[in-house]
């Protein structure tokens, strides 16, 4: 067992106790936090595995983006920042699920695996992926870029009940600024 | 195109446009008039097929075609190669009285409606269902493709339904509205249920031989036995909802006491020929192997649906359900006749067709006519009407005497040959068939007795008491064509059997 | 074109539908923010429909093209099956949008952010035809997908509208990630994700014995049947339809449906092994008709209606794809494809047509109502009344609507050519059950009004234009099915 090894246990370690604080605990902003630890872990492991690009991106994204988003959101909402009962759901069937789909995948990959050991390609660094992506999946990327826009305007018209709501008209006056 | 290829389009092309003309024609009695024409002109047409029969057999058949099925005239076109569906017609001794009687059904349900509309829809729209019903039929009895067979089939369903449902019952009140409908629904998901299994059965033939021509697969040649077996199964099951066969029948005594008496007439004089039919031209004919194997459990239910149709008749109160029941008897016969296999016992299925259908087309427009007056059917309730209404009571018996089968009327060639031809077939089972038969065909007798007892004879109830005895010209014009036939095939059975000999007799050639 | 060189050549030709479609969505944006009128923008919208349609027809009828290849395996294949499906989503995007004509005037829905959610859904469609890895395939059907969230919740102030969103949202992203999920484990044993490559990779022995493909393949197939709304992954379409605004509705039965048919089809067809996916789909479609049926028949509601007949449907579509495991046959492989995707073809066209008639005969912007709302609709509007009960006998399969019928027909002759007699009874018995409920509501219409008097409503002009084109279309495929199944055979 090499040092890589080990790290990557320990990484999966934190990242799946982590993920099992995210859903245990009843202090919602501890569950954000315990999702920066899960999230974190989960890029280290990225990095053991030379994966250099997606690391960064998941510290980027996930842990900045998204979870601080999710801190905002629970401020902005005025979430008790105590400890509340009422995300104390009967943990079985989620435990049972959770604990089921994980561990049946494992037993797949192991399964499917064994002790084949795959030599780790080149480090996945920003020039690999770039080159990879605009040269033979420029399609679904560029294809994706409809997908954002149109969940960027689709969720402004959601969020914005007044857009089209005073057009009753049908002249042209539209009676809403841009 | 040339002329028996016209006449073979004609046939179906004409009530077609005829129904698409009377749905484009604003007035409703000028309506009436262009369908009662264009069902004239489809009658001329069929009638006209016989015709190039002289011609037909060398100009047709190329001389080295040993096939069981020697059309007089066909047509064949490509439809759907995707889908092996031709376009392929053709008529012969079988099809064409068949052809005849549905041709002469409909013209003379088209000029009933010239004189009266049943309530509950305008007469337009019921003389173009009737038209589209007549294209299915015909069509049916005309396809020599199995999947086009199949398609015709399902043309019928839906105008029948919509007459049964938007013509039926008895006036305007909800709760008969509801039993039009129960009955509508009974009969349509009935129907359907045969229908998909024909498709399912003609498919699985298909996928078999490679084709859908019924001309190259009558004999069955190239199929295996178990591909035969499920083909026959699918088929007859098929067949036998629409025919219907015993325990099968149960769509039929709703379906023909609500509907309309020219739906009645429809549904009974023909529509049920489709299925006995399509037992001979596509279940037996391509499948003879699955018919041998299945012939003595076709004649037992055979017998049953006799028996328990004319015992249940002897129970019957109501007039049209009584005349309903009695087709599951009369049917009985003929399914019996088919199940022999032979030439005698195909031979009377075919006159027992065309008998039932002259015959019990009669009973129905008389059983319409006389609830139209007395606007009751319950037998209790329409005695004595030889009183008041003497000629009508005379029509009722002599339908009711042909219908039991008394010889020199139609009825009676097609009973007695199908008992005969299972004494023919030998062997202890169809002996005692044929003697069961028998006993059916005595308590026939007894239960169309026993209605025209109740219903003639009798003191006249306060209803029928107030009956006049006038017959309307209408009403006579629909009904002596058929009175004249029963007499005629009564007396000259060849009529029929002498444009069906030739054909069935190729079509047991290759049954042995 | 070297491995190493970062530029490859481009065969703009054979993008341009997707341009188109794209071009479109762009175009609606720029319209609503600088010309401002509404029916600008919808005649924009339904121009880039059309012009995307004859993009795609003009492009397909020539050889077909691959573009975007590494290798012999190419992301971008446009033959003629493709042109078909793009022409398809596109022509169905102009009939939602002539539908949406009564809602959009009602003044409550944002036209431009409409007009460009469809056309932006409309490029999803146009790219999933051509798809040829399983990420450009995933991405598409999103790209399809994600704009119905949004429109589905378009109702304002409607509470199920609201509901059936989230429902929709939550559903379609738990699929989503199955799929996801799915390629992933595929790409983990074979390493390929081209269609193409994953079938050659995957036909060997070893690799199709490991429990880990079997999971995969039915992670990725689970994940498409959520789309297609196959039992037992249907819950969420009967609520989602009835909460949609009407158009909506129809647009997610018919081009989102066609596109998750589609996107299961890609995948089955070149990249599954048949020894898994048949017996699975086969399984899958017979209790999706089964189901779909038995439970339709109980609904009182016409858009539940038509939602469950439509769940029905689906297993219908499925049910060709049951009898590949069966079958070593090339030829009859194929003609069960080409089956699949000719039923789905004939059943957009009358669901389409069922939703104008609805549409049609509802007041502007309501909900689908109850059945009892068509009560005698017919007597009332020959013309809408007489399309919508052709289109919903239609869709139970019997004449005169013979563009059903044949549906059918080719169904059960491609199980029975490929030896799955079993299943083509299933298929037989339940088009009995699904007459039942088809002939109730289409009785309905020529039933006597009684006391229930719904408002009289004159149909808008651009919903009777689209009922009555896409009856004519179901009458003209009625009587030459030939064209269909031509089309979808190349």
């Amino acid at each position: 067992m090499t040092g890589v090894d080990v790290l990557l246990l320990a990484l999966g370690a934190v990242a799946v106790g982590s993920a099992a604080l995210v859903v245990g605990t009843r202090h919602l902003v501890r569950a954000g936090l315990y999702l920066v630890v899960c999230l974190g872990a989960v890029a280290g492991m990225y990095l053991v595995l030379a994966a250099e690009l997606v690391a960064w991106v998941q510290v980027l994204i996930y842990v900045g983006a998204v979870v601080v988003l999710l801190l905002f959101a629970v401020m902005l909402t005025r979430a008790p920042i105590g400890a509340s009962d009422d995300l104390d759901r009967p943990g079985w069937p989620a435990a049972l699920i959770g604990g089921g789909a994980g561990l049946g995948l494992a037993a797949l990959l192991v399964d499917a695996y064994r002790w084949t050991t795959v030599d780790l390609p080149a480090a996945g660094n920003a020039e690999r992926i770039g080159e990879q992506v605009f040269s033979n999946w420029v399609l679904p990327f560029e294809v994706l870029s409809v997908l954002l826009l149109s969940a960027l305007v689709g969720a402004i018209v959601l969020s914005r009940p007044d857009i089209g709501a005073t057009r009753d008209d049908a002249t042209g006056d539209r009676g809403r600024s841009r | 195109m040339s002329e028996g290829e016209f006449l073979l389009v004609a046939v179906l092309a004409v009530p077609a446009l005829g129904a698409l003309a009377v749905a484009a024609t604003p007035r409703d009695r000028a309506a009436r008039i262009v369908g009662t024409v264009a069902a004239a002109l489809t009658l001329v047409a069929a009638v006209a097929l016989v015709g190039g029969r002289a011609t037909g057999w060398s100009a047709y058949v190329p001389p080295d075609a040993a096939g069981a099925v020697r059309p007089w005239h066909t047509v064949d076109r490509p439809w759907v190669p995707g889908l092996d569906l031709r376009f392929h017609l053709g008529v012969d001794g079988i099809s064409w009285p068949l052809l005849v009687l549905t041709a002469l059904l409909t013209l003379l349900c088209c000029g009933y409606t010239l004189w009266r509309v049943p309530g509950g829809g305008d007469g337009r729209a019921l003389v173009a269902l009737l038209l589209v019903v007549e294209v299915g039929i015909l069509g049916t009895f005309l396809a020599l493709d199995l999947v086009l067979f199949f398609l015709f089939f399902e043309v019928v369903l839906l105008p029948m339904y919509a007459i049964i449902v938007g013509w039926g019952g008895d006036g305007t009140d909800p709760a008969s509205h509801d039993a039009r409908r129960r009955a509508g629904r009974k009969f349509a998901l009935y129907t359907l249920f045969g229908s998909v299994l024909l498709l399912v059965g003609v498919y699985v033939v298909v996928a078999a031989a490679g084709t859908a021509d019924i001309v190259a697969l009558t004999g069955g040649t190239e199929l295996s036995r178990t591909t035969q077996l499920v083909a026959f199964t699918l088929l007859a099951l098929a067949f036998a909802v629409k025919s219907p066969l015993w325990p099968l029948h149960s769509w039929l005594p709703d379906a023909h006491t609500q509907a309309p008496t020219v739906g009645s007439v429809l549904l009974a004089g023909v529509l049920l020929k489709m299925g006995t039919y399509g037992l001979i031209r596509v279940a037996v004919a391509v499948a003879p192997e699955g018919a041998r194997w299945a012939a003595p459990v076709l004649g037992v239910l055979a017998v049953a649906a006799i028996l328990v149709g004319s015992l249940v008749c002897l129970a019957q109160t109501e007039l049209k359900r009584l005349i309903a029941y009695s087709s599951v008897g009369h049917m009985g016969f003929v399914l019996l006749g088919v199940a022999t296999l032979t030439a005698t016992g195909i031979q009377a299925a075919l006159i027992g067709n065309v008998a039932h259908g002259i015959i019990t087309g009669l009973l129905f427009f008389l059983a319409g006519a006389i609830k139209d007056r007395a606007h009751t059917g319950e037998l209790s309730e329409l005695s004595g009407l030889r009183e008041t209404a003497p000629r009508l009571s005379g029509l009722l018996a002599f339908a009711a005497v042909a219908s039991l089968g008394l010889p020199g009327l139609a009825g009676f060639w097609g009973e007695a040959f199908a008992v005969v031809a299972a004494v023919e077939s030998g062997g202890a089972l169809w002996t005692t068939l044929a003697v069961l038969a028998a006993i059916g065909g005595a308590l026939t007798a007894a239960y169309l007795l026993r209605l025209l007892r109740r219903v003639t004879h009798g003191e006249p109830t306060p209803v029928v008491a107030a009956l006049g005895p006038g017959l309307a010209g209408a009403e006579l014009v629909a009904w002596v064509p058929l009175v004249l036939l029963a007499l005629a095939v009564g007396l000259a059975p060849t009529l029929v059997l002498g444009v069906a000999e030739a054909p069935v007799e190729a079509l047991v050639g290759v049954l042995r | 074109m070297s491995d190493s060189s970062l530029v490859q050549a481009v065969d703009h030709v054979a993008l341009l539908p997707a341009y188109l479609a794209a071009g479109t969505a762009v175009l609606v944006l720029l319209v609503d923010l600088l010309v401002a009128r509404p029916l600008a923008t919808v005649v924009t919208a339904a121009t880039g429909a059309v012009a995307t349609a004859v993009g795609a027809a003009v492009v397909g009828s020539g050889a077909e093209r691959r573009t975007f290849c590494v290798g012999p395996d190419c992301s971008y294949v446009f033959g003629g099956r493709a042109a078909l499906v793009a022409a398809l989503v596109a022509l169905l995007v102009l009939g939602v949008l002539a539908l949406s004509g009564p809602l959009l005037r009602a003044g409550n829905t944002p036209v431009g952010e409409y007009c460009f959610l469809l056309a932006c859904s409309m490029t999803g469609g146009v790219v999933l035809g051509a798809a040829g890895d399983l990420i450009t395939l995933i991405v598409a059907v999103e790209v399809l997908t994600l704009p119905l969230y949004v429109l589905v919740g378009l109702r304002r102030g409607s509470l199920a509208s609201a509901e059936a969103a989230v429902t929709f949202f939550v559903v379609s992203v738990v699929a989503t990630t199955l799929t996801l999920l799915g390629a992933a484990l595929l790409y983990a044993v074979t390493g390929g994700l081209h269609l193409e490559r994953l079938g050659t990779l995957l036909a060997d022995e070893a690799l199709l014995d490991l429990p880990l493909t079997t999971v995969a393949v039915t992670l990725v197939v689970a994940g498409l049947a959520f789309k297609v709304a196959a039992v037992p992954f249907h819950a969420w379409a009967p609520a989602t339809y009835d909460g949609a605004p009407l158009p909506v509705a129809a647009y997610l039965s018919t081009a989102s449906k066609l596109g998750g048919v589609i996107a299961l089809l890609a995948v089955v067809r070149h990249a599954l092994p048949s020894e898994v996916t048949g017996p699975l789909l086969a399984v899958v479609a017979a209790l999706t008709m089964t189901v779909g049926n038995l439970v339709a028949l109980r609904q009182r509601r016409t858009v539940r209606l038509l939602a469950w007949s439509s769940v029905a449907q689906a297993g219908y579509i499925l049910a060709p794809l049951g009898a590949l495991a069966l079958t070593a046959d090339a030829d009859a492989r194929t003609a069960a494809y080409a089956a699949a995707l000719a039923y789905a073809v004939f059943f957009v066209l009358l669901e389409l047509a069922a939703f104008a008639g609805v549409v049609a005969l509802r007041p502007a912007g309501a909900d689908g109502g109850s059945l009892d709302d068509l009560r005698g609709a017919a007597r009332r509007h020959p013309w809408v009344g007489a399309g919508l009960a052709f289109a919903l006998i239609g869709l139970a399969g019997l004449p005169p609507g013979l563009a059903g019928l044949f549906a059918k027909v080719t169904v059960v002759r491609s199980l029975l050519g490929g030896g799955a007699g079993w299943l083509a009874l299933v298929v037989a018995i339940n088009a009995v059950i699904g007459l039942a409920y088809y002939l109730r509501a289409a009785a309905l219409l020529y039933a006597p009004a009684g006391e229930v008097t719904a408002p009289a409503v004159r149909p808008a002009r651009a919903v009777a234009v689209a009922l009555a084109v896409a009856t004519v279309v179901a009458l003209a495929v009625g009587f030459a099915p030939q064209i269909v199944l031509d089309l979808v055979g190349s």
